[in-house]
């Protein structure tokens, strides 16, 4: 008995060792990746003295109060990013509860054309808005005035509220997501039992309905919001033209400078990244104050609401959306990038295929550029779901074992923290970050695999969290107690349990790295373009249509990809 | 996935929980910090100036690997011209589009760090005189540029050289403006009829500084407050402006590169310029070789037979369609260059100066209503 005990005590030791040091390694980790680099955008925005110094040597307050003729632009991404979240989070909200609660046919198909904006990216969304929302020959406006033989402006894609609309399109599909997935789990007594006490349709969902999905409901709110915050493309490409400027397009403009003005664009990604803190606490503040315990696996799931004679206009919304994402930017698209010149027109075109034989042949980076992003959508999907599985699964050992888990709580609050950073100034700090480490890693393509593994890490962190916290982890336990490997415990236990949430989490992971402008326009270079800055080069230099041609084989290159992984993993995915 | 990414939003963040990271981050300032001080001070770029005034060795060249080289012009053109370059030379190259102060920034940061950045800048004379003066550059004169007159070269010769000139002119769409109405002269713009329909450069863009240098001693006083009332706009690029023009969003170009003239023709366009008697705003844009280049030869090869007169008749007449500095080089659908009265920066000290840079950027800040 006093073999056994021991044994059992070497065993216990041996874990608890393998455990502290895997999660010292994991601290150093997450301190080096995540760390470092605010680390440095704080020395940085306090650096008054050489602007190009790294580590900056003179520290003072100064950028601060430079902070004054940004404060314009820093008013106009909140507004921007205000209209865009409260769109968005309606639309979302709307298609969310037609899909998840009614009986509209074909919902999984639904489900996959309405949350694809989100992949086919901001980028191919405002080139593909440009041409088709111009005020005088945008193609809907021509093709209006040619149906009615008078000039008509149904949009001006080119106007704040041009811009408004083009991000809550590429927007609305994560509220969708968010709100779509509380909808579909929540438990429908309450709503029943206000049914069968009388009460109707409206009010019940005003007084049952919408209280029960505040969370979700402030969560599409507040992460669309700080996206919308950083948003850069659609403003730079659509309001151009426009006095209207927002923080992202002053940070580029800082960082283009003759004069290098990094301190002052630094200061700029601080202000936004405390807006964003300022905004998380209050949000869940108001959560707190509630409790939402209704909403959980173990209810009875809803009753489909049966739309009966409505059915055709819920349908409308939801293809009216699909119309508006998907359909018309690719035909815009596709028209611009078949036509000879520049000057999009669908009266007197000049059909070509020189375009595509370009992008596809001649231009070079292209083919790099499909190969890199491949490369950094699948290297970021697996990578970045190992690491936030890691951190997943200490954070919640960490919040198992009481108050000695506060620790744990740091963690996750530092892998949350790039959430709040616009990816052009996390894509700075990241630079300056490469360019301190002793060995060169600027211009390849681990460079920006390292941005997105930490970018990215928040919304990887949140989807495997969710699965790792319900799974229990006594199971691994037992195997182990029983004489399993940790390995075998780990591929017979604990991988099959988390598995759903890790490919879901990939998958996320890729798109977005499919996508990705802000942060790779920083820290690609010419051995390593990837679609999203080289889109956006594009468009400066090459003419909307071949800037369109490009834009049309990314979405094609995504789409593939996408139903590559959705067939490969499908059936553990909700999408 | 979809529940998943919702509990993400629910996740309550406690002040103390923010309060915690911000010291994990402070504390973390400091050794990013040191981090950051260890990796610059363990690097030192390293030169290789020994070839910089020697023959190029072609076959050095092309096993030297690829080539790289950084430019601010259109993409498809610098594509092109490399595609020509790795025909006739069997060298390999590929281009990266960066800003001219971009690129001054970030090769002035790669080269404290000890990273290469790149072998060949394509900029303009302003920034690679910066570049000059910072000893970046390597020194190579070839006899390409014995035609070059001396405002198309740096002093001493051999840092950079112009490739093109780019001439810029008062532009419109004639289908949209009529040449009766266009404007004739810089304050014509002024005319409250193109109010808010005006396209010129960024602040951080060549082409406005130069227009705004050539010109500030030439327009009266008062011009540039009352173009600030003009709410002109500020793009990035004469593509842009181009695709506005093409919109109706705007109606004159008063900064566009004349290329985009030749382009238009080339494309059987209609686009039109004016010349103001009092001249043409003109800037230069010129080749250096960076001077920690690992791929000298390659660089000399490239820089040789982009001045070349071969060189200038692929990139002038054939690709991009600009005035070449060298007189004999003419883009035929362009008139011809000695017609037109150009202005042209020579006082490199002056034109280069960060100083007057600064001061330029905040008040074209204003005009383009970027402040």
């Amino acid at each position: 008995m006093t073999t056994a005990l021991s044994r059992t005590t070497k065993f216990a030791s041996r874990r608890l060792g393998t455990r502290l040091g895997g999660r010292l390694g994991l601290w150093l980790l997450l301190l080096l990746l995540v760390g470092s680099p605010l680390a440095l955008l704080l020395a940085m925005a306090f650096n008054t003295g050489d602007p190009l110094a790294i580590p900056p040597s003179h520290f003072g307050l100064s950028n601060i109060s430079e902070l004054g003729p940004s404060l314009g632009w820093i008013r106009n991404s909140l507004w921007l990013a205000l209209n865009v979240s409260v769109l968005a989070t309606l639309a979302g909200g709307l298609l969310a509860w037609i899909v998840a609660r009614t009986d509209v046919p074909g919902r999984s198909t639904l489900t996959l054309l309405i949350i694809l904006p989100y992949p086919m990216g901001s980028m191919v969304a405002a080139a593909a808005w440009a041409i088709l929302g111009a005020k005088q020959n945008g193609l809907m406006n021509v093709a209006l005035s040619e149906l009615f033989r008078h000039h008509v402006t149904l949009v001006n894609a080119y106007s704040v509220p041009g811009i408004v609309m083009v991000e809550a399109l590429v927007a609305t599909p994560v509220c969708f997501l968010l709100i779509e997935s509380a909808l579909r789990n929540m438990d429908s007594t309450l709503e029943e039992s206000a049914s069968v006490l009388g009460s109707g349709p409206i009010s019940t969902t005003a007084r049952i309905t919408l209280p029960l999905m505040l969370p979700s409901v402030l969560g599409a709110l507040l992460f669309t919001f700080i996206s919308s915050m950083s948003a850069f493309a659609v403003p730079s490409i659509l309001g151009h033209s426009l006095s209207f400027h927002v923080a992202t397009q002053q940070v580029y403009l800082l960082y283009n400078s003759f004069t290098p003005k990094y301190p002052q664009a630094a200061m700029i990604g601080v202000a936004l990244v405390l807006i964003s803190t300022v905004l998380v606490i209050l949000v869940n503040r108001v959560l707190r104050r509630r409790t939402y315990a209704v909403i959980g696996g173990k209810g009875r799931p809803g009753k489909r609401v049966k739309l009966g004679r409505w059915k055709p206009a819920a349908l409308l919304v939801v293809y009216g959306y699909i119309f508006l994402g998907v359909v018309l930017p690719l035909a815009a698209l596709i028209t611009a990038a078949l036509q000879a010149t520049n000057n999009t027109s669908i009266t007197h075109p000049r059909w070509t295929l020189h375009n595509f034989s370009y992008v596809l042949g001649t231009y070079p980076m292209t083919q790099k550029a499909i190969s890199n992003s491949l490369i950094l959508g699948v290297g970021t999907g697996v990578i970045g779901v190992l690491l936030a599985t890691a951190v997943a699964v200490s954070v919640d050992r960490g919040r198992r074992a009481g108050r000695r888990g506060r620790g744990g709580r740091v963690m996750e609050i530092l892998t949350m923290a790039p959430q709040a950073i616009p990816g052009l100034i996390f894509g700075l700090a990241m630079l300056w970050l490469i360019l301190s480490l002793p060995f060169h890693l600027y211009g390849s393509v681990w460079s920006i695999l390292i941005a997105f593994l930490v970018l990215f890490l928040p919304l990887a962190y949140r989807t495997v969290a969710g699965v790792v916290s319900q799974a229990d982890s006594s199971l691994t336990e037992a195997a182990r107690t029983l004489g399993a490997s940790r390995a075998t415990a780990t591929r017979t236990i604990a991988i099959p349990l988390l598995r759903s949430g890790m490919v879901a989490a990939a998958v996320l992971l890729f798109m977005l790295s499919m996508s990705e402008v802000g942060a790779a326009v920083m820290l690609s270079g010419p051995d390593s373009p990837v679609l999203g800055p080289t889109l956006f080069n594009f468009y400066d230099s090459g003419g909307i249509s071949l800037v369109s041609a490009l834009a049309v084989v990314q979405v094609a290159v995504v789409g593939v990809a996408i139903t590559i992984v959705r067939k490969v993993s499908g059936r553990w995915l909700n999408l | 996935m979809t529940e998943d990414m919702r509990s993400a939003m629910e996740n309550a963040i406690s002040r103390r929980n923010m309060l915690q990271a911000a010291g994990s981050i402070g504390l973390l300032a400091a050794s990013g910090t040191f981090l950051a001080a260890c990796g610059s001070s363990s690097k030192a770029p390293s030169s290789s100036t020994s070839a910089s005034n020697t023959a190029v060795d072609l076959n050095a060249a092309r096993n030297e690997g690829t080539l790289v080289v950084w430019h601010s012009d259109q993409e498809p053109d610098n594509v092109a011209l490399l595609a020509k370059f790795t025909a006739k030379t069997g060298i390999k190259a590929t281009e990266q589009k960066i800003s001219p102060a971009d690129g001054l920034a970030k090769i002035q940061l790669l080269e404290r760090t000890g990273t290469r950045s790149t072998d060949v800048f394509l900029a303009s004379p302003d920034v690679h005189h910066q570049l000059q003066q910072k000893d970046l550059l390597m020194q190579f004169a070839p006899s390409e540029l014995a035609p070059y007159e001396a405002r198309f070269k740096s002093d001493p010769v051999g840092y950079w050289c112009a490739y093109f000139v780019n001439v810029t002119a008062i532009t419109y769409k004639p289908d949209y403006v009529s040449a009766d109405q266009a404007p004739k002269r810089y304050e014509d713009m002024l005319d409250p009829q193109w109010k808010g329909l005006l396209e010129f450069a960024g602040p951080t863009s060549a082409t406005a500084f130069v227009f705004w240098y050539n010109l500030r001693n030439i327009l009266p006083q008062d011009f540039w407050d009352k173009l600030t009332l003009q709410r002109p706009t500020a793009y990035s690029s004469s593509t842009a402006m181009i695709q506005d023009l093409n919109n109706q969003n705007k109606k004159i170009a008063a900064q566009m590169s004349v290329f985009q003239v030749t382009k238009a023709i080339r494309n059987k366009q209609r686009l039109s310029f004016v010349s103001d008697p009092r001249g043409m705003s003109t800037s230069l844009s010129s080749a250096s070789i960076i001077k920690s280049t690992k791929r000298p030869n390659a660089a000399k090869a490239f820089v040789q037979y982009l001045l070349s007169e071969e060189g200038q008749d692929v990139w002038n007449n054939q690709i991009q369609g600009s005035y070449s500095p060298l007189p004999n080089i003419q883009p035929k659908e362009l008139p011809p260059v000695s017609g037109l009265k150009l202005l042209v920066p020579t006082d490199m000290a002056d034109y280069g100066s960060t100083a007057l840079r600064a001061q330029f950027e905040t008040m074209w800040s204003k005009v383009v209503g970027v402040a």
